[in-house]
């Protein structure tokens, strides 16, 4: 059972408090409602490049990461294509100096032409690195565009080229700022063994007077229920050949959510699940293979995908995919290979919460 | 940080409510709403595949 209190401050901010007596340390995670599919099609990578610039110094404060070191803290971030998520941890008698780092970086940046310069070469060398010269590190920037021809989904958080990064300008980086990183378009939660007292005093005292920036309004057409299979062939220097099976499955809340995710565990979680037993195990056509949601809050993924053995043809082995698909849509499963599945993933989930 | 992350999530979508509700909808899926939901997703119509072929096969 996760417990937690609520308020608002006047300016829009939500605060919520999570008790938790049993570590020493507290969480401060601010979550901003902006995410890749809010970029200009013109101007992608610009979400992410944000969350480098964030900490790049502030309004009064010069480096982020210094006090909070000097606090005996640490932070990260990361941006995806529904939201930027910001958070540090620190000993709970320090958790004043993340507020007073929080509060200020979202009262201002610094927007010193030098933290663009350093930043924007960072990201480009992360593209470089990452998604470009890293063997498979392009599929999601060749897999979305191919899922989705109209949604914001269609590019990666990364961004669509490298160009878009480097003709990022000050101006665009500041009214970036002014549009999404707002009190009323952010959630702050902190988690850790303190009083709701103290958390809505220090969250008056560091945030009260920061201005309303206006929430963000998203009005994003869905995708269009695709009516055509697809398929793209590419030829790259990666060590083995590689195919990825990707069905659209509806937004995060939905139902489908929670039964694509235990059908996934069905199919590929542990060396008893039937993907590796037929296809690693058995038939030997793929040396690795998995299946998993993408959990997209507006449109979600179910993606099978596997390294092929040597020698085995693309057709070969997309049809012996294929084939354990229609077996898992055409028979009921097993009770017992149900609760098998479930207990699984409740173990590692009630795990993960703990932490 | 799990917990505290996965609050925000769900404040974000206004649901902060059903945070606690998470088990309890893996819990109501059965066997009839596992196959619905795979022959309705796994058809071909709803399908992209990317092959990637190895330079040095």
């Amino acid at each position: 059972m996760i417990t937690f209190e609520k308020f608002t401050l006047k300016n829009g901010l939500r605060v919520l408090f999570h008790k938790d007596e049993t570590t020493p340390l507290a969480v401060v995670n601010i979550l901003y409602n902006v995410g890749a599919r809010d970029e200009n099609p013109d101007k992608t990578g610009f979400a992410h490049l944000f969350e480098h610039l964030m900490f790049g110094g502030s309004k009064n404060i010069e480096s982020f990461d210094n006090p909070l070191q000097l606090a005996g803290g640490e932070c990260n971030a990361f941006t995806n294509n529904d939201i930027t998520n910001y958070y540090d941890i620190l000993p709970v008698q320090n958790l004043e100096t993340a507020f007073w780092l929080e509060s200020d970086r979202m009262l201002e940046l610094a927007f010193t032409p030098k933290s663009l310069e350093v930043q924007r070469n960072v990201v480009i060398e992360e593209f470089k690195q990452r998604y470009l010269n890293q063997p498979y590190g392009d599929v999601w920037l060749l897999l979305r565009p191919l899922v989705y021809k109209t949604h914001p989904y269609q590019w990666a958080t990364i961004g669509k080229e490298i160009s878009h990064i480097e003709n990022a300008t000050m101006e665009d980086v500041k009214s970036f700022f002014y549009k999404y990183y707002a009190p009323d378009n952010a959630v702050l939660v902190v988690g850790g063994n303190t009083t709701l007292e103290n958390i809505k005093s220090l969250s008056e005292k560091w945030f009260g007077d920061i201005p309303s920036r206006g929430a963000n309004q998203r009005n994003l057409k869905p995708e269009p229920a695709q009516q055509e299979e697809r398929e793209l062939k590419v030829e790259r220097d990666v060590p083995a050949d590689a195919v990825y099976m990707v069905f659209r499955m509806g937004e995060r809340m939905h139902p489908d959510h929670y039964t694509g995710d235990l059908a996934s565990d069905i199919l590929s979680r542990g060396k008893s699940s039937r993907l590796y037993e037929e296809l690693i195990t058995k038939k030997q056509l793929f040396t690795s293979i998995s299946a998993y949601i993408s959990g997209g809050w507006e449109d979600g993924l179910f993606v099978v995908s596997g390294n092929l053995n040597k020698g085995v043809s693309y057709e070969d082995a997309k049809n012996a995919i294929w084939l354990e698909l229609t077996k898992i849509s055409d028979h009921a499963i097993e009770k017992n290979e149900l609760i098998k599945v479930k207990n699984k993933f409740k173990t590692a989930k009630v795990f993960l919460n703990k932490v | 940080m799990n917990r505290v992350m996965n609050i925000a999530f769900f404040e974000m979508m206004d649901k902060a409510g059903e945070i606690n509700d998470e088990l309890k909808k893996y819990d109501a899926v059965s066997a009839e709403s596992i196959q619905q939901f795979c022959k309705k997703t796994f058809v071909k119509n709803n399908l992209s595949t990317l092959f990637i072929k190895s330079k040095n096969e």
